[in-house]
């Protein structure tokens, strides 16, 4: 070993600098966010329903995903600026705040909720029809958000669920909506919590003198229950983050729930969150999802739409990502702003 | 004479360490040389995803040519440490080369056809 470094070493003195500034290029992230083009998954890889079994899906209904790296190195921020796919902007909001891995963590939690609520709104759709199919579920309230100044801030987790917490009087808080009128004589309070591992843990968090807030965000989201739910249906492990794929993921579920075949042999993608109510929620990076669809060859390509006169309208904003890419949208882009309507939409193609 | 080419006779002509010293040395080298390359693939994938095919096609040829660099400082240590090698050290590490780089190829085709669709999802 010792002969080849001394052998070298004339090189290696050269070129120290240079590797260290390439380097230095490579590794060092800057408060920037980078989003490009990305794929189309297959929801029947992620989710598979025990039913219907023999049924023949002739083609295929997938998510679309697009490359979000948030503190990209000096090297990705100059390949972004490589490509006219991708979109460059300065990193902003809770985004700032968190870690990577909080936004990843955050970003998987969005997904495990958003499969939840595509099941239960494909199954509720699907029990319409057939008394077969049976849907449970139960209300969680989990951790969201942390601000900066939560007490115990490494201890509380994202997805963790909130159980109580003793108010004023030492009445116990059940429901988010009880907690700001019953945390106003203390400084700070017990909370109760349930971790990943399904341990429970009481920390005690005072509320920010500054915000007056305890910098904690609680959600409710519907949790299936898989023991009650019929079919049953097994959750594949997914390394693509986000909620983005709810609407996509509803039709798929409810595709193998029905005897035919709303797929008609067409490749179909698409975008937009998808809510209990079947409702369609607005996503992020429509250029890069409109680009990546295309550069996919898809047949057809779902895009939220609530307000035509909204100037950011996801599918507004997709029209004119068409228009700047050359693409005809005609007969491609399909607006829709419910679940009812993607589903209509795919009936009325026979 | 003809050269021997195995590396019975290269173990013959140096000690276990040696060839594992050189081989270490070859490898670290190798490693600091091509860590910037990693890198850059690796960065361009998260930037060029929807170009996933091409540039698992090009990581492949970074991994010939990683496999070919190790070798090379491997030879070069070992000629460093013995000038007058007898065994056809060239032809060996040449006839390595090819065999480790052939099973990169049919891993990464396996990647690319196989485990890229399944397991991104």
């Amino acid at each position: 070993m010792k002969e080849l470094f001394n052998y070298y070493k004339n090189y290696i003195f050269v070129l120290i600098i240079p590797y260290l500034i390439i380097m230095f290029l490579l590794v060092y992230p800057i408060n920037f966010s980078l989003q490009s083009p990305g794929g189309l998954t297959e929801v029947e890889n992620l989710i598979e329903v025990d039913y219907n079994n023999d049924k023949e899906i002739t083609g295929t209904i997938s998510t679309t995903y697009i490359m979000s790296i948030k503190r990209p190195t000096y090297f990705q921020f100059m390949l972004g600026t490589f490509t006219n796919y991708s979109t460059i902007s300065v990193l902003s909001g809770s985004n700032l705040t968190y870690t990577n891995q909080e936004i990843a963590q955050i970003s998987y939690l969005d997904k495990e909720i958003s499969v939840d609520a595509a099941v239960i709104v494909a199954f509720q759709k699907a029990a319409e029809s057939n008394n077969d199919i049976i849907i449970d579920y139960e209300s969680k309230i989990m951790v969201y958000g942390k601000a900066e100044y939560l007490d115990s801030y490494a201890d509380i987790d994202f997805g963790d669920e909130f159980v109580k917490l003793i108010g004023d009087n030492d009445y116990e808080v059940t429901d988010i909506s009880e907690i700001a009128t019953y945390t106003v004589l203390n400084e700070s309070y017990d909370w109760t919590f349930i971790n990943e591992l399904g341990d429970e843990y009481t920390v005690s968090l005072s509320k920010d003198a500054e915000y007056d807030k305890f910098g904690i965000t609680l959600k409710t989201y519907y949790i299936v229950d898989k023991e009650t739910t019929y079919p049953t249906y097994s959750e594949g492990s997914s390394n693509i983050g986000g909620p983005s794929g709810g609407l996509l993921q509803t039709l798929s579920i409810y595709n193998m729930l029905v005897d035919n075949d709303l797929t008609n042999g067409l490749k179909i993608a698409g975008t937009g969150t998808i809510t209990y109510d079947g409702s369609v929620g607005y996503i992020g990076g429509v250029e890069q999802k409109i680009i990546t669809a295309y550069l996919n060859n898809v047949d057809l390509f779902f895009m939220p739409s609530l307000d035509e006169g909204y100037y950011y309208d996801n599918y507004q904003e997709a029209l004119r990502v068409c228009e700047e890419y050359g693409i005809n949208p005609t007969g491609w882009l399909i607006p829709v702003s419910t679940f009812t309507e993607a589903l209509d939409y795919l009936e009325g193609l026979d | 004479m003809k050269k021997s080419i195995s590396f019975k006779s290269l173990r013959e002509e140096f000690s276990l360490d040696d060839i594992m010293d050189s081989f270490f040395g070859a490898l670290l080298l190798a490693i600091i040389l091509y860590l910037p390359i990693y890198l850059i693939c690796f960065e361009l994938i998260t930037v060029y995803m929807y170009r996933l095919t091409l540039l698992v096609v090009l990581i492949i040829i970074a991994l010939f040519g990683f496999i070919a660099l190790l070798h090379y400082f491997w030879k070069k240590s070992l000629k460093l440490k013995n000038t007058e090698i007898k065994t056809d050290i060239n032809k060996l590490f040449l006839k390595n080369t090819l065999i480790i780089n052939l099973v990169i190829l049919i891993l990464g085709l396996t990647f690319i056809f196989v485990l890229i669709p399944a397991l991104w999802v």
